[in-house]
């Protein structure tokens, strides 16, 4: 075997070498990425709230959506938001899909800075209130943001969990 | 990490020149590799790794086409030209696109293929790209494979241009990265040109960029026709200082290293048609896509048919390569199709009944401007609603308060930036230096300074400062 012969060889041997690292490595990281659903956010709407409006919050409009969470709800795949009722309920609800990470990352930090807001403004005088600003849920699970404060956020919370996995 | 933000201009930035200047030459080119790998890991600590096996993954392959080559064995040459094709094509395709295709297969076959969302990593558009020129010219013969593993990824990873360009191709840099000129003179260029792209990118490109932000995220069923063009001339002003700033800093670092870059735009908006605007718009990406692409499908030296064919392949995925979405596809679409009625009759029949450059230009911006809301949007129908605010369908008035209200409070803005839109400052500046000589120099010393002091100053104070080419 001449000495280019064995110097192909073992370019090749190198090559394959290196597509297999490349292949772990990919694999290593697409089993632990983020899942895609895609499930529409109205349908996910329905297994949580199953036909009923969440207690204290009625639907939210693009404008509301806009001006609670400085964010364009156009620029998501589907946004469902309820609103508090009064200036003095605090129940809201946001289903939010987008395959945008940046986005799910800034929606987070908004929401996360409303609850920060909203917890300023009723601690003292407001404890219920407060109490459930305290145990309100966010999360962000694949391209889905879902936010809850409720007396019932763990109640939407393992719903909305389930009709994502139910669409897997 | 940014060009345009702190931790970069005052730490990193100093800490990798004092160590590169330091080093004898043959360590400059490894320092250059391990800063850079440290500047990429710090968004990307698992990418990192991608992009490092990659690199060695295209080592590997340009020395095993050189030798195919030398020793006189083509077809093996040209299988590990498509094997490396295939698998660099193949990563950017997977990250890049995979989702898209999947959602996409699912919703017109009604499948349920899973996906996953990988995420991009930072970059990925451009140094494939790169190291694709490094294969491609090796196996033409224009360059030979790179036999240090340092030189390449040095090339590869080079810090100024890895995560937003320009596109260097490996022979224009080939010489430089052997050997090349390190002096106060080049670094003091090289400051100057990073300190005017800092003040495109922070000073113009961000404070039209929240006009922007602020506008689309009204709600444009009740918005103005005003309301509609001052959206869509904000994102052509912001896009235009953001990515040719980047650009400039990237050329600035570049040379403070010792490298010589092509520029990337060329006062894009004085362009008087198109095809002209393409020439001087992100020249780097359109310069690869004509060598590699248009060249070999056979460009314009070839019948109609083919040659319509040629430029329609290359504006697609020209438009694919800026994002996995359809509104990319249709914009690189809407430039073909453009581009081949220039060709094949616009630009004759302007010739021929003499059109006024103030005519051609004024078109050319209107092509241009309806590019970037076909580009900016998120979904098509967002495309489709605010052109239609801004020709004035679906009754919306002329104007309103909200949109007198941002017009009046950036008039001025737009006026700086129309100027910063031309070689006007850069004409008269050189102009000055002719009659005045070197006072006009130790003038624009100062001025830079101040306008270094003035980036630093917004970048203390704001929070806004986004990169929109970061997504590619």
């Amino acid at each position: 075997m001449d000495g280019n012969r064995m110097k192909l060889l073992l370019l090749s041997a190198a090559e394959l070498g290196i597509i297999l690292l490349i292949a772990v490595f990919i694999w290593s990281v697409y089993s632990s990425a983020d899942r895609v659903y895609e499930i529409m956010p109205s349908e996910v709407e329905q297994a949580v709230f199953e036909g009923k409006m969440p207690q204290g919050a009625e639907r939210g409009s693009a404008l509301d959506f806009r001006r609670e969470f400085g964010m364009d709800p156009e620029s998501f795949d589907g946004v469902i938001y309820y609103k508090p009722v009064s200036n003095m309920d605090v129940t809201e609800v946001i289903i939010a899909r987008t395959g945008a990470p940046a986005l799910r990352t800034q929606l987070e930090e908004a929401i996360n800075s409303r609850i920060s807001a909203q917890k300023s403004a009723f601690e003292g005088y407001a404890p219920l209130q407060y109490g459930i600003l305290q145990e309100a849920v966010v999360s962000v699970k694949g391209n889905y943001v879902f936010y809850a404060a409720s007396e019932d956020a763990d109640r939407y919370y393992e719903k909305f969990a389930g009709a994502l996995k139910d669409a897997e | 990490m940014v060009f345009s933000s702190l931790f970069f201009i005052f730490v990193f930035l100093p800490v990798t020149l004092l160590i590169y200047y330091c080093v004898p030459f043959s360590w400059k080119n490894g320092v250059l590799l391990l800063c850079s790998l440290v500047f990429y890991a710090w968004g990307e600590p698992v990418y990192v790794l991608l992009m490092m096996l990659n690199i060695l993954f295209n080592y590997v392959m340009g020395l095993d086409i050189q030798l195919s080559l030398d020793s006189g064995r083509r077809v093996r040459a040209k299988l590990s030209l498509l094997a490396a094709l295939a698998v660099n094509l193949g990563l950017l395709g997977f990250f890049k696109y995979y989702v898209f295709f999947v959602t996409n297969i699912n919703a017109v076959f009604h499948t349920h293929i899973p996906c996953r969302d990988l995420g991009l990593p930072i970059g990925i558009s451009f140094y494939t790209f790169q190291v694709l020129s490094y294969i491609i010219d090796i196996y033409k013969g224009k360059i030979r494979a790179q036999k240090n593993p340092v030189t390449l990824g040095a090339y590869v990873t080079m810090f100024p241009q890895l995560i937003a360009g320009p596109i260097v191709q490996y022979a224009d840099v080939e010489k430089q990265l052997n050997s090349r000129q390190i002096n106060p003179e080049r670094f003091g260029q090289g400051m100057i040109i990073f300190i005017v792209g800092l003040a495109k990118k922070v000073l113009l490109a961000n404070s039209m960029g929240a006009v922007f932000d602020s506008l689309s995220s009204m709600d444009t069923g009740s918005m103005a026709v005003l309301g509609g063009w001052l959206i869509c001339i904000s994102y052509t002003f912001q896009i235009y200082f953001d990515f040719s700033g980047y650009s400039d800093m990237a050329i600035g670092l570049g040379k403070m290293l010792g490298f010589d870059f092509k520029p990337n735009f060329n006062y894009p908006y004085t362009a008087k048609n198109a095809s002209e605007f393409w020439r001087r718009w992100h020249i780097s990406l359109s310069g690869w896509f004509r060598d590699y692409v248009y060249f070999p499908l056979g460009g314009s030296y070839t019948d109609t048919k083919r040659h319509i064919r040629n430029i329609m392949v290359v504006w697609m995925l020209t438009g694919l390569w800026h994002g996995a979405a359809w509104n990319f596809v249709i914009w690189g679409l809407y430039y073909g199709l453009i581009l081949l009625f220039e060709k094949y009759f616009f630009l004759d029949f302007c010739e021929r009944k003499h059109v006024p450059g103030i005519v051609m230009h004024g078109y050319t911006m209107l092509v241009v401007m309806i590019g970037w809301v076909i580009f900016s949007s998120e979904s098509m129908v967002q495309c489709v609603h605010v052109l239609g605010v801004m020709f004035g369908f679906s009754s919306h008035p002329l104007t309103d308060t909200v949109s007198m209200y941002y017009l009046t409070s950036n008039l001025i803005l737009a006026g700086i930036m129309c100027c910063a839109c031309t070689p006007a400052a850069k004409n008269f500046i050189n102009r000055m230096e002719e009659t005045y000589g070197s006072a006009v120099q130790r003038v624009m010393g100062v001025v830079y300074i101040l306008l270094f002091i003035a980036c630093i100053a917004y970048l203390v104070n704001e929070t806004y400062n986004p990169f929109l080419y970061f997504r590619f």
